[in-house]
């Protein structure tokens, strides 16, 4: 059943996302060709200077493509915003409610596809725009220069030894793909338990859900610098963190970076258990669709 | 299987101060089409959700088969709820795929067979329908489970006549011989030829539950008329 919650709520996100990030990419293509990319090469200049009206021409297609590409990085990374935003509060707290509340699932099941498919997608748009400043690379740079730079035997040898010095770097990558993977959930649920918030209100949901959202983010970066002056003042956290130079190589050092991510994934997950329970319960025991 | 299948032991919902039901005692058999009758604010829709677990009791009890609202009740509750409940950029074959995915006793053949009754295209969107013919999409789906209980909400409210007839002969040909259909409206004379009980809903009361032969025979009235001494202006 949770397979099937989830494929239905890629289709309904991918619908409206698909077409961004294919426009996205069609022109950063676009843009490696003839704007920015042409722009740092001179690759036209030399093709268009012959007609009198054609470095004009050029430089007005070239503007075009530059705004359209920010144009569409913006559009991109705001309607992943709205769309999960939109796909939690429609799908779940409006009309759309009455079918998935009466489904034969738990509610925990249709909040954790919400979220599992949201932060998916999340990580989709953040690969399109990663994908389409490389493609704006490789069109400015040209396609051999990027290829020689990045298969470089010096840069891998730096690389390589950088790596030895740290033995437990994978681990250590391991416990950051751990940290981005709960901290960007810890962002979704967030979200979330504020709009099972304000859906506890009888009127003004939205204003309710905004107020909540608000009121969370305060709370927590208060009891982030509460957390942070109390640790400051204690002598055995300094000398944690003077570890960094005592221990010998980089033994110190990784050793911090370690316990920073377990600490800060700890404190994440405490975060996104809160905030999930608390969306749970809410959409279990106080549904109340309009 | 010989339980019965709608069972209320002192249920009460309240919302805020205002009580929606009130101690509401009752139990529904099975294989009976059963009115939920009452003026608006009665406590009709309020019921209905508290059966398949869109609302949560206050107090009190309810069981369906047995089980309170949860995951197996709500497998075996076909439920048409008082508005559009699909995404509308879905098509006809999205929302029959939806159905076959979720719910093990629907009938896909059958889903389309009314479909193509209604005229309607597997590839038609529901955007580009008529509100009519949402709600007739919506009751052919939901008429095309297998299922125990069918609860409909004011399946007739917003209707023509034509269409009223069309809606009422879908659910007596289509439904589960076994299972019980519970319907709400106020628009009693148009369903009282095919109901086998009427519950009448006053103030979040149940004020009157009988069969609807016990009714004409004791009273020497029809429902309706009935209805209408009971929810008279002023009583």
């Amino acid at each position: 059943m949770f397979g099937k919650l989830c494929k239905y709520e890629f289709k309904s996100i991918g619908r409206t996302l698909v077409p961004i990030y294919l426009a996205v990419i069609a022109i950063s293509i676009l843009n490696a060709f003839l704007g920015m990319g042409s722009l740092a090469n001179g690759y036209y200049n030399g093709l268009m200077s012959g007609l009198s009206f054609g470095r004009g021409f050029l430089s007005l297609i070239q503007t075009l493509s530059v705004i359209a590409y920010f144009g569409v990085l913006v559009a991109m990374s705001v309607l992943t915003l709205i769309v999960v935003i939109q796909r939690f509060y429609k799908g779940l707290l409006c009309d759309e409610g009455y079918l998935m509340f009466t489904l034969p699932v738990k509610p925990w099941q249709l909040i954790t596809a919400k979220g599992v498919v949201a932060f998916v997608m999340s990580m989709a748009s953040s690969l399109v725009a990663f994908a389409s400043i490389f493609i704006l690379v490789l069109g400015t740079a040209g396609t051999s220069r990027v290829f020689t730079a990045i298969t470089d035997p010096q840069l891998w040898n730096a690389i390589n030894s950088a790596l030895a010095h740290v033995s437990t770097w994978p681990l250590l990558m391991f416990e950051f793909i751990i940290l981005i993977i709960v901290s960007g959930l810890v962002q979704l649920y967030h979200m979330y338990f504020s709009m099972a918030l304000g859906h506890l209100a009888s009127k003004n949901r939205v204003m309710m859900s905004v107020i909540a959202f608000i009121a969370i983010s305060m709370l927590f970066s208060f009891i982030n610098g509460l957390v942070m002056i109390i640790l400051g003042n204690v002598p055995s956290f300094q000398s944690f963190f003077r570890m960094i130079d005592t221990m010998p190589d980089t033994q110190g050092i990784s050793l911090v970076m370690h316990l920073t991510f377990i600490g800060s994934v700890v404190y994440n997950a405490i975060q996104l258990a809160i905030f999930f329970f608390g969306t749970e319960r809410i959409l279990s025991k106080r549904l109340n669709l309009e | 299987m010989n339980q019965e299948l709608i069972t209320a032991r002192g249920l009460t919902k309240n919302y805020g101060s205002k009580s929606a039901l009130d101690h509401i005692d009752l139990t529904v058999g099975r294989g009976r089409i059963v009115g939920l009758l009452g003026p608006n604010g009665s406590g009709k829709t309020t019921f209905i959700k508290l059966l398949c677990g869109l609302l949560q009791p206050t107090s009190g009890t309810l069981e369906v088969n047995g089980n309170a609202p949860g995951v197996e009740t709500k497998s075996v509750i076909s439920y048409l709820p008082d508005r559009m409940y699909f995404a509308d950029w879905m098509k006809a074959c999205d929302l029959t795929d939806f159905f076959a995915d979720f719910y093990v006793d629907f009938d896909r053949p059958k889903a389309m067979e009314m479909f193509s009754a209604l005229g309607i295209q597997p590839n038609d969107r529901l955007k580009t329908m008529s509100k009519g013919t949402k709600e007739k999409v919506q009751l052919a789906l939901i008429m095309s489970r297998k299922a125990q209980l069918y609860l409909l909400d004011e399946p007739i409210g917003g209707v023509d006549p034509a269409a009223r007839d069309f809606i009422l002969n879908t659910i007596l040909t289509n439904y589960n011989e076994n299972g019980t259909v519970m319907l709400s409206t106020h628009l009693i004379s148009d369903i009282e030829r095919v109901l086998d009980e009427a519950i009448f809903l006053q103030n979040g009361k149940v004020v009157r539950h009988d069969t609807v032969d016990n009714i004409r025979e004791q009273e020497g009235k029809s429902v309706d008329q009935l209805f209408r001494e009971i929810f008279a202006y002023g009583s």
